[in-house]
C-alpha cells in the first residue's frame, strides 16, 4: 500500500482528527464523531449534511482494516448502510468500501451474513424484457445470462469513512438485482446515470480470513440471491448416476427373474382330512407326512416353497421342517393359507389367498425332504382340502430389488428436494415470490 | 469428499449388498435351524417335534 496518500484532517464541526486514505481520490469524508458529512475537496472541508446515528447493520471490517483479497491488498476505507423497503418492512445490508492506490476499488457486501465481492463493471449489460408471461427479464454481459430477481428503491441509511463521491444519508437510487449463482449483476440508476456492478458470493471465512477478523463470521440467515445451490453441478449427475444404477438393476431383474432356471426340485398334491374335532397335539402330530428326497445343487442359495390350496372360506396351518437327509441339519418355519369371500350390501368381497410363497435362506446343496404337519378347522371330510408343494431352486427375492431401488433412489430424490426447496426460498425473496409481495 | 462420490460409492454398496443378497439366497424368513433331525423322521413323522411352533387356531374364521 502508499502510506504517502494517508493524510489527517481535523473536522471543522466538532475538531475530532480524521484519516484520508485515498488521498486525492476522496470527494467526501465522514467524521464519525459528531456524524457529519465534510466536503474532502474543499480547503475548509465544509459541512456537506449532519445526520443522526443509527446502528442499522453490525460493521464488522474496521476502517484502515488491510486484507489480502484475490492476491492483492485492499484497505477498508468506507462503510455504508443501504435500505430498501419491502411491504412496509426495511430491510438493510452494509457496503465496505476497499481501496487499492494501483487496482481502485472494489466493494464488500453483507446481508445477513451473506457476503458479496463487488465491482464496478465497465461494460454495459443489454437488458431484455420478459418474452412471456411468467418469464423473468434478462441481462446479458460477457456472455453470461443473468435472470431479474428483484427491483426497489435503495436509501443511503448509515455513511462513516471516505468516499469517492459525495454521499448523503438519505441518497436513493433505484435498484435492480438480477442473478446467476454465484454471481449477481445489479444496476444502480439515477436521474440520468446507471452504474452496473457485478459480485460474487463468498463466505464469511474467507472474509475472516483475508482480513484476519478475530471471532468467527454470522452464521448466514435464509438463502441470499446468487447463494450457490447446495450440491452445486451434483443434481444431473446424482440423477445420471440414479439411471445408470437403475439400468444395472434391471439388467440383474431381467437376468435373475427371467433367464435363471429356477428348476422345480419337488412338486406333489397332497390331501388334508381334519379330524371332527379339534386334535390334541399328538393326533395332530399323526397328521404329519414327509415328501420323497430330493437333491439340492450348487451354491447355497434361497429355496422357495409354494404352497398352493382349494380352501374356501377356510384356512389352513402347515408347520414345515427342511431336513437334511444326511446331516439332520432342520430348518423349522410355520405357514398359513386362508382364504374367504362372499357377498354382502356392498357386493362381492375377499380376502386372504389360497396360496402361500416363501423363501427358505441360504440352503446348502445336499439331499433333503420336508416334514409337513397340516393343521385346518375341524369337521371331517367337510372340511377335507387338497394342497400342493412345489419346491424350486436358487429363485430371487424380489423385495430386495424393491428395496434396492428404493436405496438407491432415496439419495437423488433428497437432493432434488433440497436443490427445489432451496430455489423457492431463494425466489421468495424476489419480486416472483409466490406470495405476491408486488408493491 | 462430493456429492457425486459419495452416490456412487453408497450406490455400489447398495448394489453389492443386492448381489451378495442374491448370491447367499437371503430372504426375511428367519427359520429354526438346528441338527436334531433324527434318521426315524421319515419313519415317524409324527414323532419329531418341530423347534417351531407357530400353532394353529382353532374355532376362528368367518
Amino acid at each position: 500500500m502508499v502510506d504517502a496518500l494517508v493524510r489527517s484532517l481535523t473536522c471543522p464541526q466538532c475538531g475530532a482528527t480524521l484519516t484520508v486514505r485515498a488521498g486525492d481520490h476522496t470527494v467526501t469524508v465522514v467524521c464519525s464523531h459528531c456524524n457529519s458529512i465534510l466536503d474532502a475537496k474543499d480547503p475548509s472541508l465544509k459541512v456537506l449534511q449532519r445526520f443522526a446515528a443509527k446502528q442499522l447493520v453490525p460493521q464488522y471490517i474496521p476502517l484502515g482494516a488491510r486484507g489480502r483479497w484475490r492476491g492483492t491488498m485492499w484497505e477498508v476505507i468506507g462503510f455504508q448502510v443501504r435500505t430498501i423497503r419491502v411491504q412496509g418492512i426495511d430491510y438493510s445490508w452494509g457496503e465496505y468500501l476497499l481501496f487499492n492506490p494501483y487496482e481502485g476499488f472494489r466493494y464488500l457486501t453483507q446481508y445477513n451474513g451473506h457476503w458479496n465481492d463487488v465491482i464496478v463493471l465497465k461494460t454495459v449489460p443489454k437488458v431484455y424484457k420478459a418474452r412471456a408471461t411468467g418469464a423473468k427479464p434478462q441481462a446479458v454481459v460477457l456472455g453470461e445470462t443473468f435472470q431479474h430477481f428483484q427491483t426497489a428503491t435503495a436509501t443511503t441509511t448509515q455513511v462513516v469513512g471516505e468516499f469517492p463521491w459525495t454521499v448523503r444519508v438519505g441518497d436513493k437510487v433505484d435498484v435492480s438485482d438480477y442473478v446467476d449463482p454465484p454471481r449477481i449483476l445489479s444496476s444502480e440508476s439515477t436521474a440520468g446515470e446507471t452504474t452496473w456492478s457485478m459480485g460474487e458470493y463468498v463466505t464469511g471465512d474467507r472474509i475472516w480470513q483475508a482480513y484476519e477478523l478475530p471471532g468467527s463470521p454470522p452464521d448466514p440467515i435464509g438463502v441470499y440471491a446468487n447463494q450457490p445451490a447446495p450440491y452445486p453441478g451434483s443434481l444431473g449427475r446424482v440423477w445420471q448416476a440414479f439411471a445408470a444404477f437403475l439400468g444395472v438393476l434391471l439388467l440383474a431383474a431381467v437376468w435373475r427373474f427371467g433367464l435363471s432356471p429356477h428348476a422345480v426340485v419337488y412338486e406333489h398334491v397332497y390331501q388334508y382330512v381334519p379330524p371332527a374335532t379339534p386334535p390334541s397335539d399328538s393326533e395332530a402330530a399323526a397328521a404329519a407326512l414327509v415328501t420323497d428326497t430330493f437333491t439340492l445343487n450348487g451354491r447355497t442359495s434361497a429355496l422357495e416353497l409354494t404352497t398352493e390350496t382349494n380352501l374356501d372360506n377356510s384356512w389352513a396351518y402347515f408347520a414345515f421342517a427342511l431336513i437334511n437327509d444326511s446331516t439332520g441339519t432342520t430348518y423349522d418355519f410355520g405357514r398359513e393359507v386362508a382364504y374367504y369371500d362372499g357377498r354382502d350390501v356392498d357386493g362381492y368381497w375377499s380376502e386372504g389367498s389360497t396360496r402361500d410363497r416363501v423363501l427358505i435362506p441360504s440352503v446348502p446343496s445336499g439331499r433333503y425332504y420336508v416334514r409337513v404337519q397340516p393343521e385346518g378347522p375341524p369337521g371331517g371330510t367337510f372340511r377335507a382340502f387338497t394342497y400342493r408343494l412345489r419346491l424350486r431352486r436358487d429363485v430371487p427375492w424380489g423385495m430386495a430389488y424393491l428395496l434396492a431401488f428404493v436405496l438407491l433412489a432415496v439419495p437423488p430424490a433428497f437432493v432434488l428436494l433440497r436443490s427445489m426447496t432451496f430455489e423457492h426460498t431463494r425466489w421468495q425473496e424476489s419480486d416472483y415470490s409466490d406470495t405476491g409481495d408486488d408493491e | 469428499m462430493s456429492t457425486i462420490r459419495l452416490y456412487l460409492l453408497y450406490g455400489g454398496l447398495v448394489l453389492s449388498l443386492l448381489g451378495a443378497a442374491e448370491y447367499r439366497g437371503w430372504s426375511p424368513l428367519s427359520p429354526t435351524e438346528g441338527k436334531t433331525a433324527p434318521k426315524t423322521v421319515r419313519d415317524n413323522p409324527g414323532a419329531y417335534r418341530p423347534h417351531y411352533r407357530g400353532g394353529a387356531y382353532y374355532f376362528r374364521g368367518k
